[in-house]
């Protein structure tokens, strides 16, 4: 035997653990995910009891408003979340980079939120933070005097009670938990990148915002890539913070598309459906990456 | 000459490891394909009984409530008197469990059901909606009570209830309670208002529901902090009771069961949609988007509601005390015209999951919980938690007050029975979607009546046909 295929043999062993175990827990569930959605089955009863019904369940889909207007919302979050935690995220990893002594009792501070477990703070901030009467949040705004109509665009004064304005409640609830962890990730970014650089730039005469958009922004790039594509995994699969605040309403206003299938699976006692709802979640997913990494591949090359 | 190697090299060490580590993984993960054992649905039959188990000395049985807090404690506190009586000497221990889901969502407690039921761990005993029921009996899910418990169950019980617990001529569970909804009123306000509290001048007609409502509304500045009339946001089942009555008290059934028709967008439908527009759009007089409704009625923050018995020990003696009750009165829901009021006979059971352990062991402690000492559980929910009794021998709530007494005795004797409608928790939701269309002035009445009628049609029409 080779040495090529000796090196080979070594490496698929030790990998066959990890890729048995992904095995068994991802690859195999997606497949019989898959599978049923070819069926019209309830979930109780044994699958070789199904019905096949090939596409049905996708075309049904097709002509399904309330699942269209879910998948909708979810992508309405998916963009609000993004833009909210990777810029808040950025925007404190700068700051907390000047902070010198204070810089690490800072980043604790800020990273603190992330590691709250996420049905604590969705009681909290139900229940104390956004209540519209007595909660902390509109009392902070009367008492730091900012009119109710400039918050407004964070979910103020109504928050998770109103349908207008319950999807921004919940962005303004997820960027305070979330903006750490990006914080955290820039910071990691942000300092792998050589002074000589700003310094260089700093003697042809750039001014702070040239080093930030000529040299941080790009050089970040490979940072900013990775928090796109756990943060648009993330928002897309969101399901734990609804069902610990809005549970998908007021009018279904904050219905995202997990929290529909699981409903439509179980709730509804339609597994095959709510699989097929699923299946189109991960194929939506897997394209958004695939492009998104091609796309931030092929800048990298440019640059 | 070099001796013979009696020692691994660490490369050779390492590849052993991991062969072995992931030989050992998928011996123990196995090929074994995991398929839902539950029964064949079969809308007809009763399934076959679980196979018996092994025989084994000591036996667990979990038991799922949605209370929590303190009802929960008190609950427990009962179940005690089996674990430490028959069941201490039949080595049968009941453990009480809450529904991993919000306390009051029916839609939320069937996927809590049939997800654990699908991942082959289901509860044995539960104290299942009569909204989940339908959907739930018709797949094989329970497993039916012996002959003796069901003889007792019609011999002992109020008759809607039996009703409605009986499927394929077997009566599925006992019935823990009554529920019939009537209007509350918080009359503490009156006075500052100029309002008459007297029970007989209270709203009859819509018109002066809406009245009243906007006359108990105030405001500070721009902002209302007090509403009339609290809107159940987050709380589906309200809403579509009350469709059950004011359908009912108008001339027709919400859902005919014989065609399977709705009438969410009947003539009476579209009249019932602009009720609340008017109510909560046009008189501004609800807490939709001021506050959840669980804490308003106690913090007076909204001062009507339409809701179940239960609202007396939860939501006024539990979070308000007696004061509370003292100024709360009670009168059957407006109608349209001032007459025909009707109200809701409904309620909850005890039952047992096809898929228990021990389904014998569990109708056993089902029997001692409901069958004397004076009826157990249903004394127990009557006297502590203010629920109506559903068995024969029990009369109601001793702390009643004397308006609550007879409004409520008035309300039974006009009860309608809820439609038995597999599916009926999503129902619910689309129901509370349609109003809350409204209530929050997303649609016109009209619109939302239309649209919600052809999605509940859609899963009427998909439950009906299997």
């Amino acid at each position: 035997m080779s040495l090529a295929a000796r090196e080979a043999i070594r490496g698929y062993s030790f990998t066959l653990p990890q890729l048995a175990f992904l095995g068994l827990t991802v690859f195999a569930p997606l497949a019989f995910t898959a599978y049923v959605t070819f069926f019209r089955w309830e979930g109780l009863s044994p699958i070789r009891e199904a019905e096949f019904v090939g596409l049905q369940n996708y075309a049904r889909l097709l002509g399904d408003e309330r699942a269209r207007l879910t998948y909708l919302r979810t992508l309405q979050f998916t963009l609000g979340s993004m833009v909210t935690q990777l810029g808040i995220g950025l925007a404190l990893a700068l700051a907390v980079r000047q902070l010198g002594r204070l810089a690490n009792p800072a980043r604790l501070i800020f990273f603190l939120p992330y590691i709250l477990p996420t049905t604590v703070m969705g009681v909290v901030f139900s229940s104390l933070i956004f209540q519209p009467i007595y909660g902390i949040a509109n009392q902070a705004l009367a008492a730091l005097h900012i009119p109710r109509a400039l918050a407004s665009w964070a979910g103020a004064p109504q928050w998770f009670l109103m349908p207008q304005s319950a999807m921004r409640a919940l962005i303004s609830m997820m960027a305070w938990k979330m903006s750490g962890l990006y914080m955290i990730l820039f910071l990691a970014g942000l300092q792998a990148i050589p002074e000589e650089f700003y310094e260089a730039a700093m003697l042809d005469g750039a001014g702070r915002w040239r080093r930030f958009r000529h040299i941080t922004l790009p050089l970040l790039t490979p940072t900013t890539a990775f928090c796109v594509v756990i943060s648009v995994i993330g928002s897309m699969q969101v399901f734990t913070p609804l069902m610990t605040t809005t549970r998908g309403g007021p009018a279904r206003a904050t219905e995202a598309v997990v929290l529909h299938i699981f409903n439509t699976s179980f709730g509804v006692v339609d597994y095959s459906y709510g699989a097929t709802m699923a299946i189109v979640l991960f194929l939506i997913m897997m394209a958004f990456i695939v492009a998104y990494l091609r796309l931030v591949s092929r800048a990298e090359q440019v640059h | 000459m070099t001796p013979p190697r009696t020692w691994l090299t660490r490369r050779e060490f390492l590849r052993l490891s991991a062969l072995s580590g992931g030989s050992a993984l998928l011996g123990a993960c196995g090929p074994r394909i995991i398929t839902p054992s539950g029964p064949a649905a079969s809308p007809t039959a009763p399934p076959a009984p679980p196979t018996a188990p092994a025989q084994i000395s000591e036996k667990t049985l979990r038991l799922t409530v949605h209370w929590s807090a303190t009802e929960l404690e008190s609950f427990s506190g009962l179940v005690d008197e089996w674990n430490q009586g028959p069941g201490k000497t039949n080595g049968v221990t009941v453990n009480v469990e809450r529904i991993r889901a919000a306390e009051l969502n029916e839609a939320e407690w069937t996927a809590a059901y049939v997800a654990d039921y699908v991942a082959g761990t289901p509860e044995d005993i539960y104290h299942m909606s009569g909204a989940v029921f339908p959907e739930l009996v018709r797949r094989g899910f329970f497993a039916p009570p012996p002959q003796e418990i069901q003889d007792y169950i019609r011999n002992n019980y109020v008759q809607a209830l039996v009703d409605y617990v009986t499927y394929d001529g077997v009566v599925w569970g006992y019935p823990t309670e009554l529920q019939a909804s009537v209007l509350w009123i918080n009359t503490a306000p009156f006075q500052a208002l100029t309002l008459d509290p007297d029970p007989a001048k209270a709203p009859r007609s819509w018109d002066e529901l809406r009245e009243l409502a906007r006359a108990l509304t105030e405001y500070s500045g721009q902002q209302k902090v007090k509403a009339g009339y609290i809107w159940q946001n987050n709380f589906p089942e309200p809403h579509f009771v009350n469709r059950v009555i004011m359908h009912a008290a108008e001339g027709e059934p919400f859902i005919d069961m014989a065609t399977g028709k709705n009438n969410l967008n009947s003539a009476i439908g579209y009249r019932i949609m602009e009720h609340w527009h008017r109510l909560a759009i046009e008189n501004d007089a609800t807490t939709a988007g001021m506050t959840d409704f669980w804490e308003a009625y106690a913090n007076d923050l909204g001062r009507m509601i339409e809701l179940d018995a239960w609202f007396a020990w939860y939501n006024v003696v539990a979070l308000g005390g007696q004061e509370l009750l003292d100024q709360t009165i009670v009168t059957l829901q407006p109608t349209s015209s001032g007459e025909n009021h009707r109200s809701s006979a409904r309620g909850y059971f005890f039952t047992v999951s096809a898929g228990s352990q021990g389904p014998d062991e569990a109708w056993e402690f089902l029997r001692f919980m409901n069958e004397k000492p004076e009826t157990r559980v249903v004394r127990w929910m009557t006297q502590t938690l203010g629920f109506l009794p559903s068995h024969l021998e029990i009369g109601m709530p001793e702390w009643y007050t004397p308006n609550m007494r007879e409004t409520f005795a008035k309300a039974l004797e006009v009860a309608e029975p809820m439609p038995f409608l597999p599916g009926m928790a999503e129902a619910y939701a689309i129901v509370v979607k349609a109003e809350d269309d409204v209530a929050f002035g997303l649609k016109e009445p009209q619109q939302a009546a239309d649209d919600g009628a052809a999605e509940l049609q859609a899963l009427i029409d998909q439950k009906l046909a299997g």
